[in-house]
């Protein structure tokens, strides 16, 4: 389009001229300095409009939200004839006809000095007319965020049902690309990481509800409760009985109430005291009973409750012709006057004298470990039995005569058989001869060195039998280290029971010990190291209680409150899921 | 007399600041030795968060209550000054809330972005203190649109005048000013680089054959190609011409130095608000985002 633009301006009261001949389809109008038609002034948009041809019709459109007004009406798009007027703020714009050569043609009467006073308009001078926006990267990163943050995200829970592929038998949903892991708070406990890793349904299992404690006790299945709540447990199950309701009303409600996930550094397991003091702080009873709980607020001579042995006790009760033992526990103080009875004769004080007994072939006494042998789990000791630990010493040999024979330990009825047997043969067999001894010839109707008999050599036999079974079960043998009970039976094999023997290994079953990180020996022999706690030198018999109390602990141990002590949390000693002991 | 924004009513928030601050640190505090490590899950987490989150959409708000001119609650210069305090003690109590535990997760990423905004908020924090009396120095008391006005009128003088010389002068002078340039992009805003241009003619000087584009960097072109030609003049009005246009054009030179200078004071009064708006709406979405994360894997 040839456009012919006609400024028209008056110096000295005589209008002047100047054209400029425009080649260009579109004549554009505006205050920036690329427009054909710079006009400036209040109102006028760095690109306000256009003027063009449509099929041959001079039109003028106005750009974006911008009106314009032609012949003093303000239009969006307007036809142009000839002698129509635009006006832009106090510019003028005529349409004249185009004089030969040209398609169009306009005369223009500017207002200089709006002209120079918005002068502004012309350059880009604030932010605002840069490229630079609030509203669309605001949009844009929202979007993004939601994008990613979120849509990801929950795609990942609604997709992680994970029906499997019939055809394929593929998983149609790759967890490991799930977004949901965005979501973490915080890292899991590292075995739980191993197990679980980045996939949230395992736990997470309802949009919006808490993780249950089904989640927790899908794999730990055997853990159990702070104790045994018996009749206490819930009616409808719901915490699958392993949580107690005397537990919900202490408003612990479920694993998470102590055991969170997610916390850096991971901490799964509540090792602070009020996990303890919140409850403990007053006496509990479950039920009447049971003993119930002291006051417990720390680990100080106030603050916490003499240590409770439990004992062992037996209970002898009739069993057919004789009697057997029930073993009972019974929870009580050390200065409730309680002996241990373990049906065990042992002094500790002789065997721990080394001028009374010392190890067979070695020159010197014994030791705590030489039939004290600590068990894997630190706390507590191997059995102590008869064959692997006395009888090194103390072999059951019965008939001076022959010192080779021994009897069989633990079961009463072979004893009496031993006895019988060797007896009827020695006053039988005419060519028995103990065992190097054959410095003296068997005289008829003697025995080797034992009282003579004339009756029939078995009736002699089986009455020496009797006199030495009843030597061996009432004066010098079982009874020298068992409690024998004799019912005086003609019977011989019903007639003595010896007790059964049982030693308590746990003596305080609602704590944990670590002996091992004790016996550290400075200086000290092993038996010093021990006897600093254990008393057991100055022990003659086996009823005394050598299990240390409270004050021995205390000596070196208090909670974090008290100064200059080895510090113990309720957690070093009790756990609150205990192990279930067996007694 | 115009009250610093920080100063406001004797720094009034600055000490609402505080105090919130003491008690956050108060709760925050009564965590240790809890069941669990302190973070955001504990009541105290829950108060501390609930607290920052209501913090940050009050703070938003603030771009609402500047528009609203008819608004009775409090002036809106208390209103700023209490931004500027409340939105610092966030960095604060945000920490709090999250116990300085962060990873590669959505809730680290609401913090970083807070972050970003309050750093964004100091650097307006700086400008709106020192910019604003740095451009009123710069202009010299006068406002944007007289300096524009008067280069106006210059700019009509000195072309009137170059059409009295050697149509060569007219014809570098006419370029000049057409192809001075003012403001323009971001960059050129922010670092006032002027990439003003003119066209010089093929003469003495000029080894080319035809017309070129040169740089006119501070109008320097401009004056050097007037300032030689004097000398060079043949005739006494001719010489007297150029000198009167060497003097506007010098006039012409400072006003346009201190244009640019005034744009790019301006331009960094407002760049931050750039960053701080965008991000600002981003945050408020990944807080939401963060809030429901929690409770749909509660």
């Amino acid at each position: 389009m040839e456009f012919l633009l006609r400024e028209v301006t008056t110096e000295q009261d005589q209008v002047v001229y100047q054209d400029t001949e425009l080649d260009a389809d579109i004549v554009t109008i505006g205050s920036a300095a690329d427009q054909l038609i710079q006009l400036r002034g209040v109102g006028i948009a760095r690109a306000q409009a256009v003027i063009k041809q449509i099929a041959g019709q001079l039109t003028i459109t106005a750009l974006e939200k911008n009106t314009i007004l032609v012949n003093g009406q303000a239009v969006k798009t307007s036809p142009l004839a000839v002698g129509d007027e635009v006006v832009l703020a106090s510019h003028r714009i005529k349409i004249a006809s185009p004089p030969a050569g040209f398609d169009a043609a306009c005369e223009l009467f500017i207002d200089h000095d709006l002209q120079n006073h918005a002068l502004e308009s012309a350059y880009r001078t604030t932010l605002a007319h840069t490229a630079l926006g609030k509203r669309v990267p605001a949009y844009l990163l929202s979007l993004l965020m939601v994008l990613v943050m979120l849509v990801w995200p929950v795609s990942a829970y609604f997709l992680r049902d994970n029906p499997i592929d019939a055809t394929t038998g593929q998983v149609q949903y790759d967890k490991s690309g799930a977004g949901d892991k965005l979501w973490s708070t915080g890292p899991l406990l590292p075995a739980h990481q191993l197990e679980i890793g980045d996939d949230c349904s395992a736990c997470h299992k309802v949009a919006f509800q808490k993780v249950q404690d089904q989640s927790c006790i899908d794999c730990h299945q055997s853990v159990s409760d702070h104790f045994d709540y018996g009749d206490k447990q819930t009616a409808d199950g719901v915490h699958g009985g392993t949580l107690g309701t005397l537990h919900i009303n202490l408003g612990v409600t479920e694993c998470q109430s102590c055991h969170k996930e997610h916390n850096e550094p991971a901490a799964m397991v509540v090792s602070a005291d009020s996990l303890c003091v919140d409850c403990h702080k007053s006496t509990l009873k479950l039920s009447d009973k049971t003993l119930g709980t002291d006051t417990v607020t720390g680990f100080d001579k106030l603050t916490h409750p003499e240590f409770k042995l439990s004992y062992l006790l037996p209970k002898v009760v009739e069993k057919g012709t004789g009697t057997d033992v029930e073993w009972y526990s019974r929870i009580a103080n050390p200065d409730s006057g309680q002996p241990d009875l373990s049906n065990l004769k042992f002094p500790h004080d002789v065997h721990l004298d080394p001028s009374k007994v010392q190890v067979s072939g070695a020159d010197q006494g014994m030791m705590c470990s030489n039939c004290h042998t600590l068990k894997s789990d630190k706390e507590h000791f191997d059995d102590i039995t008869m064959e692997k630990h006395c009888a090194s010493c103390h072999d059951l040999a019965f008939d001076v005569a022959a010192p080779e024979r021994e009897l069989p330990h633990g079961d009463p009825r072979s004893i009496v058989e031993t006895i019988q047997a060797h007896f009827v043969r020695v006053y039988t067999d005419p060519d028995y001869k103990p065992l190097g001894a054959d410095r003296q010839r068997r005289r008829p109707g003697h025995s080797g060195g034992v009282e003579r008999c004339d009756d029939k050599p078995f009736a002699c036999g089986m009455k020496r039998a009797t006199k030495e079974a009843s030597i061996q079960f009432t004066q010098r043998g079982c009874i020298t280290c068992h409690e024998v009970s004799d019912n005086n039976s003609e019977d011989l094999f019903a007639r003595w029971v010896v007790l059964p023997v049982k030693i308590n290994h746990d003596w305080y079953g609602r704590a944990q010990f670590d002996h091992a990180s004790h016996l550290t020996q400075r200086g000290q022999t092993e038996t010093q190291v021990c006897s600093s706690c254990h008393e057991a030198s100055k022990s003659t018999a086996s009823t005394d209680i050598l299990i240390p109390n409270i004050e021995n602990c205390q000596s070196c141990h208090g909670d974090r409150s008290v100064k200059n002590k080895v510090a113990v949390d309720c957690v070093s000693c009790h756990a609150f899921h205990p192990e279930t002991k067996k007694i | 007399m115009h009250e610093p924004i920080l100063k406001y009513k004797k720094a009034r928030y600055f000490f609402v600041t505080v105090v919130m601050l003491v008690i956050c640190a108060l709760i925050y505090a009564s965590q240790t030795g809890g069941r669990q490590p302190p973070n955001g899950g504990t009541w105290q987490g829950y108060v501390l968060g609930v607290l920052a989150a209501a913090l940050i959409v009050w703070l938003t708000l603030l771009g609402r209550r500047k528009r609203n001119y008819r608004a009775r609650l409090g002036s809106l210069q208390g209103w700023v000054s209490a931004h500027v305090y409340l939105g610092t003690s966030l960095l604060v109590v945000a920490t709090l809330h999250c116990a300085v535990q962060f990873g590669y997760n959505v809730h680290t990423l609401a913090y970083l972005l807070m972050c970003l905004v309050i750093f964004s908020g100091f650097l307006g924090v700086y400008v709106y203190m020192r910019y604003p009396r740095l451009g009123t120095h710069n202009r010299a008391n006068r406002s944007r649109e007289e300096l524009f006005t008067e280069l106006g009128s210059l700019n009509d003088s000195v072309r009137k005048l170059s059409k009295q010389c050697d149509p060569q002068v007219q014809a570098v002078v006419d370029s000049a000013v057409d192809r001075t340039n003012i403001g323009g992009g971001v960059l050129a805003q922010l670092m006032a680089i002027d990439a003003s241009q003119m066209l010089v003619v093929a003469d003495e000087n000029n080894q080319s054959m035809a017309t070129t584009r040169v740089s006119n960097r501070h109008q320097q072109a401009l004056v050097d190609f007037i300032a030689q030609r004097i000398p060079r003049s043949r005739r006494q009005d001719e010489a007297a011409n150029l000198q009167e246009l060497l003097t506007m054009l010098c006039r012409r030179q400072a006003l346009l130095h201190k244009i640019r200078k005034d744009i790019q004071l301006q331009s960094w009064m407002q760049i931050w608000l750039y960053v701080h708006i965008p991000l600002t709406i981003a945050l408020l979405f990944v807080l939401a985002i963060h809030i429901v994360s929690v409770f749909f894997y509660w």
